[in-house]
């Protein structure tokens, strides 16, 4: 691929996809009790994924994310499982969320929540799923 | 069900139906988006007075909306979304592959026409 | 207890989960994938036996108890259909995985596999209006994918009928959802039989129909099955067998489920019974006009599919009890049906019956499975088309509806004509030179399992028939349903 990038988009790439990884990780984070989510942040992370395969091209995009997407998509369903089973343990329903007190030092108590497990898995499958159809449906074939 | 909203699924409805009936397949699947979008809106919209917030506490039923609609409505984009998605990669197979994106009369069709013509 | 009733979601859920991590090694998917559809089977029978002896099962997923939450009701009429489901799913696999030239060449046909899987048991098991809609939408895109991955051009304009239908015929299910909330607030379905009987009666009816008409779009029933005999011929054998043993049969067991419960009725419903006649005739006379096993057999769908409709129509304990055993009968049966079209298409190279001839003589086995799959399909005696078609019209009898029945009777008349069209064509006649294709020992066993299973659904037809009269009871006793579900706290 010898396509001229435009610089611009170039360095904007660059500055952008850190801000919007950081940030999709901050509504994962929060979004137990505020508006955010594994939903809303993945989106945004697979938003960053675009930019680069926009920018960079599919190769670009392989090296952005040195994993294979399919198998992060399973990885996210099976995350995602593995919270309900959680809840099914500790509460005896499945998807029943369950949470644990964490005192961390310096910064103090953490309440871990099997939802942010949840989280993580749709997070990661939300991720998984769009770099997956961006690489197939991108990419030139005959 | 306000009657703006009841107004607008009417019109989405409507010509996403023409559109569907179309013979070019881009604009059918114009035409389904349009009907799906008329379906959310009037999912949208019934969560007016008669239905019950179901998670809010009574006493602030006022000044909250009705939050099950909404998620009844973003999973249903979503998926609507997926399948819309999943139908221009397959129109796009078929216009590779064709060389048009019209969309042909049913095999079936022409063959009871041409025996009836024969007659 | 509760564990049990959300394992037959959770099985094939993370089984598509793993298949996907591993899917460098298509032996470990293989292994995963059968191992996922074997233990599905185990649990959906636990289940069978353990509901009808200790009553139904109910979850409250995430705790959340029932007008609020979202319930699994694992009752008796959702794990007969679970447990005659796992199995047919687990046949069609193994006739999937011991083709020669197999589905398995799309990449993720595995977790595609057991997600539709994962799709039929929400279907069967939510109690909960908006989740019935998701798992639809889940089996549906799976069947989609499914459907086109092999496609070439003009299959892919069928293809395109298919899912421009399918999305429609969603958009109405969404509209007929927002409606019923809209009316009432909930889309619990143990509450909307409340919450109903305080909407206007005609309000009620349109409702009801509204959801007749969507789960009717998605069954096949006249007149909206054009878009059947046109797309599942032209998907893999093993993809169209499951089309035709599954999913329309999801559709009815939607019919049932919302009809009895939400919008029950006293006598017979006149309506439900003209397009459960015409439903019959119409599939019928397409069949006899094709010329190809799949879409014979396609046609068949949409005339069975009429039978299990006029049951419901009768609306009496006796009339549903009939249809559940005929869907039973069907998912089995047509499943295997399928599978046995394969079979010859397979080893002579095509399923066209001018080109095909004298299977019987050159691969006698072939013959040996299709009969009694045909035969019980036709409702000869002692198969199970029978059992399920005496039972219908003894429930037609109970309620005078002699002209539906006499209908029924000359489609069934008609069914065998056209089976004898496939067995002169395909199976009698001068066989050509040249031995047959040799076919992969996993489809025989694929498929004679399956028909064996049909067998054995006819030999223990007594079990059956009292079980689908429990389970039938059950729908039609007014609050049943309503007992279970609002009892449970999570």
């Amino acid at each position: 691929m010898n396509i001229r990038r435009s610089p611009l988009l170039t360095a904007g790439t660059r500055t952008m996809v850190p801000t919007l990884v950081l940030f999709s990780v901050y509504l994962l984070i929060v979004g137990h009790d505020v508006p955010g989510g594994g939903f809303a942040g993945g989106l945004i992370a697979s938003s960053a994924l675009l930019l680069v395969f926009l920018t960079f091209g599919s190769r670009g995009l392989e090296r952005a994310l040195p994993v294979d997407p399919e198998a992060l998509t399973g990885l996210g369903l099976a995350l995602a499982i593995l919270a309900g089973l959680v809840g099914l343990v500790f509460e005896g329903t499945f998807l029943t969320y369950t949470y644990a007190s964490v005192t961390v030092p310096i910064i103090g108590d953490i309440k871990v929540s099997s939802l942010l497990l949840f989280d993580l898995g749709v997070y990661t499958l939300v991720i998984g799923l769009v770099a997956t159809a961006v690489l197939r449906l991108g990419t030139e074939t005959s | 069900m306000t009657w703006t909203i009841a107004i607008m699924a009417g019109v989405l409805f409507g010509t996403g139906t023409y559109l569907v009936l179309q013979k070019l397949l881009s604009r059918i699947i114009v035409g389904l988006g349009l009907i799906a979008h008329g379906a959310n809106l009037i999912l949208l919209g019934s969560g007016g007075e008669p239905a019950e917030p179901p998670i809010i506490e009574a006493g602030t039923v006022g000044t909250y909306s009705d939050p099950l609609e909404q998620a009844l409505v973003l999973t249903a984009i979503v998926i609507t979304f997926g399948i819309t998605a999943l139908l221009l990669a397959l129109a796009f197979r078929s216009w590779t592959e064709q060389g048009s994106d019209g969309v042909e009369d049913d095999t079936e069709d022409r063959r009871i026409a041409r025996a009836v013509l024969r007659r | 207890m509760s564990t049990m009733a959300t394992l037959p979601i959770v099985i094939p859920l993370a089984a598509a989960a793993m298949t996907l991590i591993v899917q460098r090694s298509l032996k470990a998917e293989r292994v995963i994938g059968i191992a996922a559809s074997i233990a599905s089977v185990a649990v959906a029978i636990w289940l069978l036996v353990t509901v009808d002896q200790d009553g139904a099962i109910v979850v409250a997923i995430g705790g959340w108890a029932a007008p609020v939450g979202i319930s699994l009701v694992a009752d008796r009429l959702a794990v007969l259909l679970l447990a005659t489901s796992a199995v047919a799913l687990l046949a069609v696999l193994i006739y999937a995985v011991s083709q020669k030239s197999t589905d398995e060449e799309l990449r993720g046909f595995h977790a595609v596999y057991q997600m539709l899987a994962a799709g039929v048991a929400l279907a069967l098991l939510t109690g909960d209006l908006f989740t019935l809609f998701v798992a639809f939408e889940i089996m549906l895109t799976a069947s989609y994918v499914l459907l086109t991955h092999r496609a070439g051009g003009t299959e892919t304009r069928a293809a395109l009928t298919y899912v421009v239908i399918g999305l429609v015929a969603s958009a109405l299910l969404l509209t007929a959802i927002g409606l019923i909330y809209a009316v009432t607030g909930t889309v619990n379905l143990a509450d909307l039989t409340v919450k109903l009987d305080a909407v206007p009666g005609g309000l009620r009816a349109g409702l009801g129909w509204l959801l007749f008409m969507v789960f009717g779009i998605k069954a096949a029933i006249f007149p909206l099955f054009f878009w059947l005999p046109d797309s599942y011929p032209l998907a893999p054998t093993p993809v169209t067998a499951l089309f035709a043993g599954l999913l329309t049969k999801i559709g009815v067991y939607a019919i049932i489920r919302t009809q009895t419960l939400l919008f029950p009725s006293d006598g017979p419903v006149t309506l439900m019974l003209v397009i459960a006649g015409l439903t019959m005739i119409v599939g019928v006379l397409g069949a006899i006009a094709q010329k190809d096993i799949k879409r014979i057999l396609s046609f068949h769908i949409v005339s069975q599919i009429g039978y299990m409709i006029m049951g419901l129509g009768f609306f009496t304990v006796a009339g549903v009890a009939a249809a559940i055993v005929f869907v039973v009968h069907q998912i089995i049966v047509k499943a295997s049906l399928f599978l046995v079209g394969g079979l010859v298409e397979s080893s002579e190279g095509t399923g066209a019956i001018d080109a095909v001839n004298g299977v019987a003589r050159r691969s006698p086995w072939i013959a040996a499975l299709f009969l009694p799959s045909a035969l019980s399909l036709a409702g000869f005696p002692p198969f199970s088309g029978f059992v399920g078609k005496l039972a219908l019209v003894e429930a037609g009898f109970g309620v005078g509806s002699w002209a539906v029945v006499g209908v029924s009777l000359l489609a069934s008349v008609l069914t065998v004509f056209s089976m004898t069209k496939i067995w002169g064509g395909v199976f009698w006649g001068k066989p050509k030179d040249g031995s047959p294709f040799p076919v992969a020992r996993g489809m025989a066993v694929a498929t004679a399992s399956l028909v064996a299973v049909g067998l054995i659904i006819a030999v223990g037809a007594q079990p059956l028939v009292e079980y689908a009269e429990r389970a039938a009871v059950d729908l039609m006793a007014e609050g049943t349903y309503r007992g279970l579900v609002m009892g449970v706290q999570g």
